[in-house]
């Protein structure tokens, strides 16, 4: 069943191609799950049993490995960072560690996403929704620049959802509870996109002890009591108020990557987030595009001013269509506009030839 | 025995900070000792007095074990954890100098009963008064989700690892003056009403004003999620933060002596 993977266009002429100016995001088009998580919490092994599960259902999924360091990807995969740039090779020639190896490998893909945006476009017809496997890192893709445009990139074309994978076995003690859903509130301010809890690992210890303690805050606080120092005593107790507001309506999903259990819920949650994305995000996105538009028409106008502040005084009597002229030489002169301030912009002036 | 734990995630320039502060302190004659325990950092700007990578390296653990670099580094920091004494020893036998401890940049490696949280709680019990340093990259202070983002993982961190923390701004030097926002307000808060009215005003965080209030209300009665601006360039900046965490692992104090002999000395 493995699928050939998609090799990124290569060549300098298809790299450089301009691209078409932003419209805002494609809410009819497919939507993309961006698979986050501690290391460890069964990310890969998640994505390998929802591929499996929407396989079964005749509904595949287009698949994308971002981990540059995985040894072998369990499932088959449609567009492969380990295609594009090697981590071996990155961590030699650099004389990195694995630390930077991976956020490089993440720049290194980063300048060809949207590439990886148009072949997603242009399958959309052949899969029902694309899931993104991120590096066992999670602070690699979180913190780093590369992790924010790819992230960005793909809400800004078309619906986009979050998915958190929480490693059960592990949250059993609140104060690792505690930390690990903080830090997924961190990443819900970071992305403001539609964001789903999924607690893995149900075969190993029933997460139902997180969702008590997640709808029930006195509960949470009698596991916190007896399992805190009185270090932090009040901070805990105040965060703990924090995330409770945190819960209210957020999407909780459990999930075993093992056994298959809990993955109808998954695609239910995926379907809920999206209409979500529709409701919030798309308004939220023009709403700043338009600013952006605004801005952008305001920097002109600022440019246009101050080059005709030190347009040089023409003898227009000498020219047979003085209009036409000054508008040609207006275009002319901002076409040569470059990133420097005033100053430079004055002594490109006093070198232009005066008639 | 006094010390800091330089934490932050990679990249926020946790090598660098170490660095800069062996260089003050070498101009100040301050006795020293740089303890490296991130098995993957081959690349530092110092050089390291211990070395975790004396006793083992990712890129070996990788080859043998055949692990990726994740599991790698948590197979690292349980053999140093199984080798606590081995660590404890190379301290004790520098009692009198100051331990600056550059530390991986994984999360999950501080989690209650995570492998790092363990050695840490070694140390402090054999005796050793640490402080952690959180570093965190300014040019995310670029808008207030941004800054609340990592504002909740500070806390996070300060939650598991349950120590006296000072958290920084690194790369001060390079945030953008020109932006909507100047550091200064991220960095001190003195206005939480205003940062709470600035995230309600962002796009897409609107249904989050409940959630919004509660996190601006932490930050306020805690007064814990205050931010150091940091340059290691610049001196004041660092004597700044070298005050601060003297102040909060208790160092400050050791110049007036201990306490104890000074109440005999006075009963005497």
């Amino acid at each position: 069943m493995a699928e050939k993977a998609e090799n990124l266009p290569s060549s300098s002429a298809e790299a450089s191609e301009e691209p078409s100016p932003q419209t805002g995001p494609n809410v009819n088009q497919k939507p993309s799950i961006l698979v986050l998580g501690m290391a460890g919490s069964g990310k890969t092994t998640f994505v390998q049993r929802l591929t499996a599960f929407l396989h079964a259902r005749k509904t595949p999924p287009y698949v994308i490995n971002l981990d540059p360091a995985v040894s072998k990807v369990p499932y088959p995969v449609n567009v492969d960072i380990r295609d594009t740039v090697k981590y071996k090779e990155v961590m030699k020639e650099f004389g990195m560690g694995p630390n930077g190896a991976i956020m490089t490998c993440l720049n290194l893909m980063c300048t060809r996403f949207d590439k990886v945006i148009e072949l997603i476009n242009k399958r959309s017809s052949d899969f029902s929704v694309c899931l993104l496997d991120t590096p066992g890192q999670i602070e690699a893709f979180t913190w780093s620049a590369s992790g924010s445009i790819i992230t960005d990139s793909l809400a800004s074309s078309h619906p986009t959802v979050v998915m958190y994978i929480v490693d059960s076995a592990r949250a059993t003690n609140p104060t690792t509870f505690m930390s690990n859903m903080l830090y997924a509130c961190s990443i819900l301010y970071r992305t403001k996109l539609p964001f789903i809890v999924v607690f893995n690992k149900a075969d190993i210890v029933k997460p139902t002890f997180a969702l008590k303690w997640m709808q029930d805050f006195e509960r949470f606080d009698e596991a916190l009591e007896d399992a805190r120092s009185s270090y932090m005593n009040d901070l805990s107790r105040s965060l703990s108020l924090v995330l409770d507001e945190f819960y209210c309506g957020l999407k909780t999903v459990c999930v075993s990557s093992a056994t298959g259990e809990g993955f109808e819920d998954v695609m239910t949650a995926i379907d809920e987030s999206v209409e979500a994305y529709k409701k919030e995000y798309v308004p939220m996105y023009e709403k700043v595009l338009a600013e952006k538009k605004l801005l952008d028409e305001e920097e002109r106008k600022k440019r246009d001013e101050e080059t005709l502040k030190g347009k040089a005084v023409h003898d227009l009597n000498k020219v047979a269509n003085p209009d036409e002229f000054l508008e040609s030489e207006l275009n002319s002169k901002i076409d040569r506009i470059h990133l420097g301030g005033v100053d430079e912009e004055n002594e490109e002036d006093a070198e232009l030839e005066r008639s | 025995m006094y010390g800091v734990l330089v934490i932050g995630a990679p990249g926020a320039g946790k090598s660098t900070f170490c660095a800069g502060l062996t260089d003050i302190f070498s101009q100040t004659k301050r006795p020293f000792l740089t303890i490296n325990l991130d098995p993957a950092n081959d690349t530092m700007a110092y050089a390291p007095d211990v070395n975790i990578t004396e006793m083992i390296t990712v890129n070996d653990v990788m080859d043998r074990l055949g692990l990726g670099p994740n599991g790698a580094l948590k197979y690292c920091i349980e053999t140093l954890g199984a080798n606590c004494n081995w660590l404890l020893q190379k301290i004790e036998a520098n009692h009198k100098k100051y331990l600056i401890i550059d530390c991986p940049g994984q999360l999950e490696l501080y989690k209650s009963e995570g492998e790092l949280w363990k050695v840490i709680r070694f140390l402090e019990k054999s005796g050793v008064r640490l402080c952690a340093l959180h570093l965190a990259d300014s040019l995310y202070c670029s808008d207030p989700s941004k800054f609340i983002s990592v504002a909740l993982s500070t806390l996070a961190t300060m939650v598991t690892m349950e120590m006296p923390q000072v958290n920084c701004l690194s790369k001060a030097d390079l945030f953008s003056e020109d932006g909507t926002y100047d550091l200064e307000f991220f960095s001190h808060l003195p206005d939480v009403n205003r940062l709470l009215d600035l995230l309600n005003e962002v796009p897409g965080l609107e249904k989050y004003r409940k959630l919004n209030e509660a996190i601006c209300g932490v930050i306020s009665d805690f007064d814990l999620v205050s931010f150091v601006p940091l340059a290691v360039e610049n001196k004041e900046s660092m004597m700044k933060v070298i005050q601060m965490v003297d102040a909060a692992n208790g160092f400050s104090l050791t110049e007036q002596g201990d306490i104890r002999e000074l109440i005999l000395n006075s009963k005497a």
